[in-house]
């Protein structure tokens, strides 16, 4: 698989300031690092479309998500992300195997199985398939949101400071797991963090945001 | 004449009915008010609690104008099929429908609200549709509330009286409800089975309530 290009251009006002972002990567894990309310989350929100900005243009490959020029806005549903959370957001009624189930979309039952047990291995979930989110620790949890994000195969996977309310171990084991199937699957990644350590150590892209701009 | 069993079975029919289909329209309305903002939403959120501070009587005195064989509507019902929704069962069930509403829409969007957008939001990026999130993740979560809804409703169908007098009106063995048995029968002095009628329908909506309540506990 060849990566595409991730073109992110994007012009905000918020409430207390402007975003003015501009960046573009291929392949590899890019961070953006920055302090808390500095535009991060709002950036990861306009690629994966829950959020419009005022201008701008975002595009993977020659899939162009958002383009002001041309009107063009792509619903979420249509991007093809895969977007982990600050908080895993495990659906509460439904079991690890339900809540990643509920992203696969192939079309056979047998496929659909496949697929669900390949996720369950690669996230090592096997034991937990049956469980209720409400049984899981903060570290199961996360991985389960992360097996539900790469559901739907996703050709971009959005990580915002996923390992948060994690103790320093689990966020170090679930980092690793992040480098790991990054290079498996060779999905491209842009990840949120506000520890320089983290984004030095998993990254092979930093971009440092400040007040809604990118800082050399 | 009252017949006890027939307007216990015609209650418990028109309730359950009527039930199922303010489930259905009432956690619609309580959706598109929770999760739409447009312009006259407080209006229809205004119109879908009327019945709630309208005496029943005045509900069913619009049903009438509305229904009734010269009504806006019933007189092309009737042009068409001869038939008129006045003084049949089907009536009573109009009537239970339009006063049970309110509780219906009241509490599923309270409920739909409480349920946290995020997880919607994780939904779409799954790949699922509005329509799909909704029936999957958004009522999913918020089942205890819906049900408490659907339980609300029925007991309130149940104990119609007001606007179903106005447009089922009391006809025995037709369209006798409980709650209008229990009247005739305590109009015409007949304690004895007023008494047994009250007890026979407080034991039963106890019964039907502490169901629900049950299956509502379950999630």
């Amino acid at each position: 698989m060849v990566s595409e290009q991730l073109i992110v251009r994007y012009k905000a006002r918020l409430d207390n300031f402007v975003l003015d972002i501009d960046l573009s990567a291929a392949a590899g894990i890019l961070a953006l690092l920055g302090p808390s309310g500095c535009g991060k989350t709002t950036t990861l929100n306009f690629i994966a479309g829950l959020l419009k900005p005022t201008e701008g243009l975002c595009s993977l490959g020659k899939s162009i998500y958002f383009d002001s020029n041309n009107n063009i806005d792509l619903p979420p549903q249509k991007r093809s992300l895969g977007y982990v959370f600050q908080k895993a957001l495990l659906f509460p009624h439904l079991t690890v195997a339900q809540n990643i189930q509920i992203g696969i979309h192939k079309k056979p039952r047998a496929d659909q199985e496949n697929r669900l047990q390949h996720l369950l291995q690669l996230l090592h979930l096997e034991e937990l398939k049956n469980r209720k989110p409400s049984q899981l620790s903060g570290g199961q949890e996360q991985r389960v949101a992360l097996a539900r994000a790469l559901a739907p195969e996703p050709r971009l996977l959005l990580l915002d400071e996923p390992f948060s309310a994690l103790d320093s171990e689990a966020r170090a084991q679930l980092g690793d797991e992040v480098k790991r199937i990054h290079e498996l699957l060779n999905v491209p990644v842009v990840m949120v963090t506000h520890l320089a350590s983290e984004a030095e150590r998993l990254a092979s892209t930093i971009v440092y945001i400040e007040n809604g701009t990118i800082k050399a | 004449m009252i017949e006890p069993w027939f307007s216990l079975q015609l209650s418990l029919c028109v309730a359950s009915l009527s039930t199922i289909i303010v489930a259905l329209i009432g956690i619609f309305l309580g959706y598109i008010l929770a999760r739409f903002d447009f312009p006259g939403r407080d209006l229809l959120d205004a119109l879908c609690s009327l019945p709630l501070v309208l005496p029943p009587t005045v509900v069913g005195f619009y049903l009438l104008c509305t229904f009734g064989r010269h009504g806006w509507l019933g007189q092309y019902i009737y042009q068409w099929t001869g038939w008129s929704l006045v003084f049949t069962w089907q009536a009573a069930v109009v009537a239970a429908i339009v006063i049970a509403l309110p509780f219906m829409v009241k509490t599923s969007r309270a409920a739909i609200e409480s349920v946290d957008r995020s997880y919607e939001k994780v939904a779409y990026t799954l790949g699922k549709s509005r329509i799909e999130t909704a029936l999957k993740v958004t009522l999913p979560l918020a089942w205890k509330g819906l049900v408490a809804g659907m339980a609300l409703s029925f007991a309130r169908a149940l104990g119609e009286f007001g606007a179903t007098i106005m447009i089922a009106g009391n006809i025995p063995q037709r369209t006798q409800t409980m709650p209008l048995a229990i009247y005739q029968a305590t109009q015409s002095g007949n304690d004895q089975l007023a008494f047994g009628l009250v007890g026979l329908l407080t034991v039963i909506s106890l019964a039907v309530l502490y169901a629900i309540n049950r299956l509502g506990a379950k999630w």
